[in-house]
């Protein structure tokens, strides 16, 4: 259990080398969009965090879908892993958002449609620790944050969709903007090939760390159960 | 040529969102480390003591 699987070493040394390229690609080989300037190229992280975001706690809907059909901790913990990670990356997209709309909309925040769903996301999943910080039995506790990790995906698509659907200013990178949105642009190919492996590394990392937490809710359990166990031996 | 002078200068904040990105990815990388650390050294204690 506390050994390191070879897969997972080998998993870190991918997501880094993947992380430092997209980062390469994103510095030295997009050009600088020239009507918003370097600020653009925040834009790159800002999609593959908010999709990392949006994954997890995808995955998390899914675990929970298993284990209320399996019973199996393992399923918590992956549920509880997802969205501790997603919540960190969503919470970076939402900073990185609001420092590229400064120089492009004026402002560092404004409730259009897509913030909005986005902040609304981010607190439905905050408060998903908060749900689980007030359950002290661990079955009561897996159960309803499994039903509440399957509801509060609801969210997820509705911000997804948001951009699409309702009159925003929030740019729609791929697919049809809306007319109202500003700080859009056309993307070239070396900012798409910038973009897409940006995706890919942010996805690879995210499987990276999702192993890690997963290994690390494992471990805790583990003790929990012996700390229970010494208790009882000294009772 | 003249687009070159009309870029914005916004090369600040892109620096401010690369540092924000950084900063709290590694808080989390640390803290998950640590958290580790600790439930190892846990482990280790309650199976040496049985």
């Amino acid at each position: 259990m506390l050994e390191k699987p070879r897969l997972l070493t080998l998993l870190d040394i991918l997501s880094g080398l993947m992380i430092l390229i997209a980062a390469g690609l994103v510095f030295f080989y997009a050009p600088v969009e020239q009507l918003m300037g370097q600020v653009q190229k925040v834009f790159y992280f800002h999609v593959a965090t908010a999709w990392v975001g949006m994954l997890g706690f995808m995955v998390a809907g899914v675990a929970g879908i298993f284990y209320l059909r399996t019973d199996k901790e393992k399923w918590d913990i992956a549920g509880l892993g997802a969205v501790e990670i997603s919540l960190i990356f969503f919470l970076v997209a939402i900073i990185l958002g609001s420092i590229w709309a400064r120089p492009i909309w004026n402002t560092w925040w404004t409730w259009e449609p897509r913030l909005t769903s986005a902040a609304i996301v981010e607190l439905i999943y905050a408060a998903y620790f908060l749900l689980r910080s007030g359950l002290d039995d661990p079955d009561k506790r897996a159960r309803f944050s499994a039903i509440y990790a399957i509801f509060g995906f609801i969210s997820v698509p509705i911000t997804f969709i948001s951009i699409r659907l309702l009159r925003t200013i929030h740019p729609v990178v791929i697919g049809n903007a809306e007319a109202a949105s500003q700080g859009g642009f056309n993307m070239d190919d070396p900012m798409k090939t910038a973009f897409f492996f940006s995706l890919a590394a942010f996805s690879v990392f995210f499987v990276d760390l999702l192993w890690h937490r997963i290994r690390l809710g494992t471990l805790q359990s583990e003790v929990n159960t012996l700390r229970v166990q010494s208790y009882e031996k000294e009772s | 040529m003249l687009s070159r002078f009309l870029v914005p200068d916004t090369f600040d904040y892109m620096i401010a969102g690369y540092i924000v990105l950084t900063v709290v990815i590694s808080i989390y990388l640390i803290s998950l480390s640590m958290r580790w650390k600790k439930a190892r050294q846990e482990y280790l204690s309650y199976k040496d003591s049985e």
